[in-house]
């Protein structure tokens, strides 16, 4: 997959590492909110996110030279050292904060418009499902979080995880079943409980 | 196709991603003749549906602007720190020369001046020995070459002995014509002058004529004369020789004990004797 930005990265990267600060704001500014929500996937908490992201871009400043786009994208690097910092972040165990972060909140009152019931639910499920990907292993949870939240194609997951492609496509399906097993679980223990009802009424 | 066939590429057609058309037209006409496949292709297009919808509930959030501010900031702090550095080593780059012709010349300055080390060292070390025990060369060069001091001319010889203390000390011992350089130790208040140049003393009596260079007596060469010295002049019997380690006289015992002989001792600060000469 190429980079549509790889020929504006390329000017952009040479006036940074001639110390141009507004190159390295717009390098910045474009991929940001990508990196974020990657952060944000992997580790399900705002302020680990937020983390990630100021690590992600204060290493690649730092060590500009390091990037060499004859390996692949600045994308996918950039992605390659968000991954690398929020695995760190779940190693040491600041990740996983799901609930009660007022972003997370307004996003769930923005999940989509329409009926307010119908949002509810949805947002509902919405939440489970975020949870049921959080509980993936972080190898699985990766390749999901690149291929099917950020859709990536195949390849350009493989570069930033620096594996083959056979192996992205089958921890991807091996990923969705795992979601799927967990949130029909989930689904069957709902049914099952509706299904319970009092043969007579006690008073 | 079979069932496995289609689980296997389920996701792929649901990502419509690595299927081809025909492919992609196998799959659905499957999915439409076996009802637990076409269960498994609802649930997989759900759960791509509520992904979208998780994602895009994602990317609502977004990275808060203080990142931004902490990151121009610290580029800025980047920066200097890289100004500074590039400062330091263009000043280190003018301190160390690179290899080449200014580096041959440099060693080759090094060289001389080590040269120049050694020479002056090895000038000194001689100059050194010297002045301890001066060459007879050079005493009889000084004694020949320049008038000697009056006052070493006023001063009475004793009977035999002529004893002879650096310039500035007076004579305060005779000795006997007897003595050995233990016996005759002199006062503390001899002890000389270390600036005092040895060969002033032989100017004291330009008569003699000195007919050896010093000897180092066996029991006193290991001795140092850093800490002052004095040369007195003693007349002593030819047979005394052997009691200073030097050849036996081949005269008989009579003959070589009636002998006198005239010799300048020089005696350390201690008083031991720690070489002599004889003078004619």
């Amino acid at each position: 997959m190429t980079d549509p930005k790889a020929g504006n990265d390329h000017d952009l990267l040479q006036r940074m590492r001639a110390g141009d600060e507004e190159a390295f704001v717009q390098i910045y500014r474009s991929r940001h909110n990508a990196i974020h929500s990657f952060a944000l996937q992997m580790c399900g908490s705002l302020s680990v996110a937020e983390d990630v992201t100021q690590e992600v871009f204060l290493a690649f400043m730092r060590d500009v030279d390091k990037y060499d786009p004859a390996r692949g994208s600045l994308s996918a690097y950039l992605y390659g050292m968000a991954r690398n910092i929020a695995l760190d972040f779940l190693k040491r165990g600041r990740a996983d904060v799901p609930m009660g972060e007022p972003g997370m909140e307004t996003a769930s009152r923005l999940a989509g418009p329409g009926d307010p019931l119908s949002d509810l639910t949805r947002a509902e499920a919405v939440e489970s499902l975020r949870r049921a990907v959080l509980a993936l292993p972080p190898h699985y949870r990766e390749v999901l979080v690149l291929c099917d939240l950020n859709e990536m194609d195949y390849a350009h997951a493989a570069g930033v995880l620096g594996c083959a492609v056979g192996t992205v496509r089958s921890r991807l399906h091996r990923a969705r079943e795992m979601l799927l097993r967990r949130l029909g679980a989930r689904r069957a223990a709902g049914e099952h409980a509706e299904s319970l009802k009092p043969a007579r009424c006690i008073p | 196709m079979n069932c496995q066939e289609f689980e296997s590429l389920v996701v792929d057609l649901v990502r419509g991603e690595a299927v081809d058309s025909v492919l992609g037209t196998r799959c659905w006409a499957h999915a439409s003749s076996c009802s637990r496949c076409a269960e498994l292709l609802l649930d997989q297009e759900k759960l791509t549906a509520g992904l979208e919808a998780l994602a895009t509930r994602t990317e609502q959030i977004l990275a808060p602007e203080r990142i931004e501010r902490a990151l121009r900031k610290e580029f800025r702090a980047h920066e200097a720190k890289l100004r500074d550095d590039a400062v330091g080593l263009a000043f280190a780059s003018k301190s160390v020369r690179p290899v080449g012709m200014a580096s041959s010349r440099l060693a080759w300055a090094m060289a001389a001046a080590a040269t120049l080390l050694v020479v002056t060292a090895v000038t000194i070390a001689k100059w050194r020995q010297g002045s301890t025990l001066p060459s007879m060369a050079q005493n009889q060069t000084a004694g020949q070459n320049e008038p000697a001091a009056p006052a070493a001319r006023q001063q009475p010889k004793p009977q035999g002995a002529a004893s002879q203390q650096h310039s500035q000390a007076p004579a305060t011992k005779k000795t006997s014509p007897s003595s050995t350089p233990e016996n005759t130790r002199p006062p503390l208040e001899r002890k000389s002058n270390s600036k005092t140049h040895p060969s002033n003393r032989v100017r004291q009596n330009p008569d003699d004529v000195l007919a050896t260079d010093f000897i180092w007596l066996p029991y006193g060469s290991g001795l140092t004369l850093d800490d002052g010295w004095a040369m007195i002049r003693v007349t002593m019997p030819r047979s005394e020789l052997a009691s200073l380690g030097m050849p036996a006289s081949p005269l008989s015992s009579e003959q070589a004990s009636a002998e006198l002989l005239k010799a300048d001792v020089v005696l350390g600060q201690d008083g031991l004797a720690r070489a002599i000469r004889f003078v004619e």
